[in-house]
């Protein structure tokens, strides 16, 4: 058997796997147990950096901050973008150019998608300022500059951009759904908005899983989108974790704790990702 | 001369063995077919012996050099697959000129050796088309080409007719046949189909579970199965089988034995002649069955007509026997109804008997 | 099959309003970012200081435009976003270019030319895929730094190329998965080896995974920010990158028209592909939501 050429031809992928995949995973779990300040040192203190973190009120903000977007995002993404889908598979008109409308933010970065959204939701001159002028003046929308709401104007952007990728999932999904069950709910005369709610959803709930994992991997990357949208403020009202890793980095010096982080971000994906894949390897096994 | 020998050969998944102890000599020019249901082994002995399957013991020698651990495309070997495998994105002419030019043969040549194929098989004018623009029958020929484009030895063929409506099955069982006649290779040919085995076959070998329960001319094979298993799976409707007893006694022909009725085996050519008294199975075609009067004297058998079921040409008749149930197939009109008490003939010397414990022969 | 066959709905009932008013209200909601860029791009700061985020401008104005594209100052330098798009390009090219074939090599092998580990390296691959970017960074500068390529051009390459190969490796597999056994089989039957059975039969057959492939990286790499921070290095910062210096660092009175007009031109590389490209673009985003 010519496996040797095979063999060649993935060195590259088992040389990347070997060590970005696994060596720096290891690496970043190992320098987490180190007093490491701006240079790594290699000196074991066991968790003193999970303690350190989790006394830290930005970690822990960032942490709740990345479970409110990540539910609000995730949420709003899977209700809109379902919703969409199911109107759009009515035989509406224009069907190819509403997905257009809904899909194109995905193609757009998530730092566009932040700097055009500050400025729609900033109260001096967007979306509040243009209602005030029509005569409201009572009106506000000032959600980006308060700091118990600017997370949410945060999920408001994110779901602009991720929900027509729900919806394009979505739709091919409902586009595979057995036509003949239609027919038979005709005969029946089941009402459509219950055919969704006990026959079709259900059918969907693979689709549904895909897409919640995709966004939640989404969730705890994210960066971009706040960066580029509110900095992590106001104050440290949407730091999140990804930003935090960032920061002791590159700024405060500090990858000992930085690193400490990243390891907690990685277990939270896994514990994400591990039912997911763990039912799937089973379901593929049969 | 052999042209394929398989010796000992033993074929492993893991810890399943889809093949064992398996040997089996292929003449030069022959056409072997291997059948059997799905799952019996066939297609990974064609496999193992193509070098698309490493065996995990054995040995496999084509035209008697030893090419157990050879690559697939050094052994001189050709297939045809199920789906024909054309490459979809080449022409015809670069589907039967590929593996010249992955063996760099100089393109006069190469083209030279496509055209002769071409002219042979009649497929010309179809050069230049891509695969997805023929029909069923010139896919066929196109994947035949590809073999005879290489002078293999051998040409091996899996199921290649399975895929294909009733019409064109046989149109090209009959294509494949005539091509056997032409070129005179060896050709292993494996199906699940024991009709084509019994018009394409030198000699057929029957598989179940990884063993080769007969091996034999398709006469041979249909007329005296080896066991019970070869005997049910060849012949359509399905051989008749009646459970009984077998007596031997001291003078006089050995005996057959039901519950109800009862009969001498004069005639029948005992593998071994039997000795002793013992459990038995016979068996016979339906189509070797003659209905006469109940009471006839030649009626070994008294049945009921069950029911009929015209097929054109001939007739199925299903009649109950003691509670088992038996099929008679004769030519025109069935000529009975349900409910007719009918009586049986048959030549003890066509029957087949096997042991009820080893499914043997006897 | 007639449409009344499918849905009940299909006169003018209140259901069918709805629906289309619903639909309608989301357009006007995903459309409207776009728009209130495109008309804030074409403003003088004059009237964007007078009017409303939604009017119209008055006399379409490409001065933004202009100064975004050549003058914008990222940081010290006011070069305009043009340094950034052609840093952008550099860095696009070469990773796209790279990461596509070396997924496609692997898919192929892994589909076809299956062995021990072969299972295992993949299996860790995409475990990686759903990883934070965050857990690999600290590593890889250091591992850049020691190799002396952190902060260039090949830097950032390399990294892209790694963050790529999961989901070009994916896709590719099972692309090549879905091809018949047999093809594979005649293949070597007729003596053609792994590179031939690549170059010659696997290569011409994927076309429509090749073109997803492209879309996917090139989509992603174009809006990668993080990666482009931190590996890329001063010289190299990608486009993103600049834009948000623009934006975010500027001093003085912020130009919302030279912001706008730089966002779109951002932006602009995966939008005209996506306007291009249409259904491929969301055969791409199926082909990779099969990860795992």
């Amino acid at each position: 058997m010519k496996i040797r050429s095979a063999q060649v031809a993935l060195l590259p992928m088992f040389a990347i796997v070997a060590t970005v995949y696994v060596g720096s995973i290891l690496w970043t779990i190992g320098i987490s147990l180190t007093p490491s300040r701006s240079l790594p040192i290699y000196e074991f203190v066991g968790l003193e950096q999970y303690v350190a973190l989790f006394r830290s009120s930005r970690w822990t903000t960032s942490l709740v901050n990345m479970l409110v977007f990540g539910a609000g995002y995730i949420g709003g993404c899977l209700a809109l973008g379902y919703l969409m889908a199911i109107f759009i598979d009515q035989k509406v008109r224009a069907e190819n150019a509403l997905r257009t409308i809904f899909l194109y933010p995905h193609a757009m970065s998530f730092i566009v998608t932040g700097l055009v959204w500050q400025w729609i939701m900033s109260p001096t001159e967007g979306i509040q300022d243009f209602v005030r002028g029509l005569g409201l003046t009572g009106f506000t929308f000032d959600w980006i500059v308060r700091p118990d709401m600017a997370m949410y104007a945060v999920i408001i952007a994110g779901i602009w951009h991720g929900a027509g990728f729900v919806m394009a999932l979505l739709l091919a999904g409902l586009r595979g759904v057995d036509t003949e069950i239609w027919k038979a709910a005709r005969i029946d005369a089941v009402p459509a908005w219950r055919m969704y709610l006990h026959v079709v959803t259900p059918i969907l709930v693979p689709v549904f899983v895909t897409c919640a994992v995709l966004l939640s991997t989404h969730a705890i990357k994210s960066y971009d989108i706040v960066v580029a949208m509110t900095k992590g403020g106001p104050g440290i009202a949407t730091e999140v974790p990804a930003k935090f890793v960032m920061d002791y980095l590159f700024e405060r010096s500090s990858v000992g704790r930085a690193a400490a982080a990243a390891t907690v971000m990685l277990m939270m994906v896994m514990a994400v990702a591990a039912p997911v894949l763990y039912a799937r390897a089973a379901a593929a096994k049969g | 001369m052999s042209s394929v020998s398989v010796k000992n050969l033993e074929v492993r998944f893991g810890e399943h063995a889809v093949l064992k102890n398996l040997d089996i000599d292929i003449k030069s020019g022959e056409f072997l077919v291997l059948l059997g249901s799905s799952g019996c082994g066939k297609s990974t002995l064609l496999n193992t012996i193509a070098g698309l399957i490493e065996p995990s013991g054995g040995t496999i020698s084509i035209e008697d050099r030893d090419v157990t651990h050879e690559d697939p495309s050094k052994r001189g070997l050709a297939m045809v697959f199920q789906s024909y495998a054309l490459y979809p994105k080449m022409s015809v002419r670069g589907n039967l000129g590929f593996s010249l030019r992955v063996n760099r043969v100089p393109k006069a040549e190469r083209n030279k050796r496509v055209e002769e194929v071409a002219r042979f098989l009649q497929i010309t004018e179809l050069l230049d088309r891509r695969p997805a623009q023929l029909s069923g029958g010139q896919r066929q020929r196109v994947a035949i080409g590809r073999a005879l484009v290489r002078e293999a030895k051998v040409f091996m063929f899996d199921e290649p007719l399975s895929n294909l409506d009733a019409k064109l099955r046989a149109e090209l069982r009959v294509e494949i046949k005539r091509l056997h006649r032409s070129v005179g290779n060896t050709m292993i040919y494996v199906t699940h189909d024991q009709v084509e085995a019994l018009t394409l076959a030198d000699r057929i070998a029957v598989m179940k579970d990884g063993i080769i329960q007969q091996l034999g001319s398709p006469e041979d094979i249909y007329d005296r199965p080896r066991n019970r298993y070869v005997a049910g799976f060849i012949g359509t409707p399905r051989m008749n089988f009646i459970g009984g007893e077998l007596l031997v006694e001291q003078q006089g022909v050995p005996m057959f034995k039901a519950e109800a009725f009862g009969f001498s085996l004069e005639g029948y050519d005992f593998e071994k002649y039997p000795t002793q008294a013992s459990a038995v199975e016979l068996g016979i075609r339906p189509e070797l069955l003659t209905i006469v009067d109940a009471d006839h004297a030649s009626a070994k058998v008294r049945a009921t007509v069950d029911l009929t079921e015209m097929l054109g040409a001939e007739s199925i008749i299903w009649c109950d026997v003691a509670g088992q149930q038996i099929a008679v197939l004769v030519q025109g009109k069935p000529g009975v109804k349900p409910g007719d008490t009918i009586g049986m003939a048959f030549d003890p010397a066509t029957a087949s008997l096997f042991d009820a414990a080893s499914g043997l022969r006897l | 099959m007639s449409i009344s066959e499918r849905r009940p709905w299909k006169t003018v009932s209140p259901a069918r309003i709805g629906t289309y008013a619903f639909l309608l209200v989301c357009a006007l909601f995903f459309a409207m970012p776009l728009f209130i860029m495109l008309m804030t791009s074409f403003k003088t700061m004059e009237e964007i200081r007078s009017g409303s985020i939604f009017s119209l401008p008055s006399a379409p104005d490409l001065g933004a435009w202009v100064k975004a594209w050549s003058a914008a100052c990222t940081g010290v330098a006011c070069d305009g976003i043009s340094v950034g798009f052609w840093n952008s390009v550099r860095i696009l090219i070469p990773s796209v270019i790279l990461s596509v074939l070396l997924g496609a090599v692997n898919g192929y092998a892994l589909a076809h030319w299956n062995f021990r580990w072969a299972g295992i390296a993949f299996g860790l691959l995409m475990t990686g895929a759903f990883i934070p970017h965050q857990v690999y960074v600290y590593p890889l500068v250091q591992l850049f730094a020691w190799s002396g390529t952190f902060g260039t051009l090949a830097a950032i390459i390399a990294v892209h190329v790694i963050f790529g190969m999961p989901v070009m490796t994916l896709i590719f597999r099972n692309y090549f998965v879905s091809i018949p056994e047999e093809i594979f089989k005649a293949a070597r039957m007729d003596g053609a080896g792994f590179w031939w059975v690549f170059f010659a039969i696997m290569l011409p057959m994927s076309t429509p995974i090749m073109i997803v492939a492209v879309i996917w990286q090139v989509t992603g790499i174009w809006n990668d920010f993080v990666l482009g921070l931190i590996f890329a290095g001063r010289e190299n910062l990608p486009m993103t990158v600049q834009l948000n210096n623009i934006v975010n660092s500027q001093f003085g009175e912020r130009e919302y028209n030279v912001d706008m007009a730089a966002t779109i031109l951002t932006a602009l590389v995966p939008l005209v592909l996506y306007f291009i490209s249409g259904r491929w673009f969301v055969r791409g985003i199926a082909a990779g939501a099969v990860k795992g």
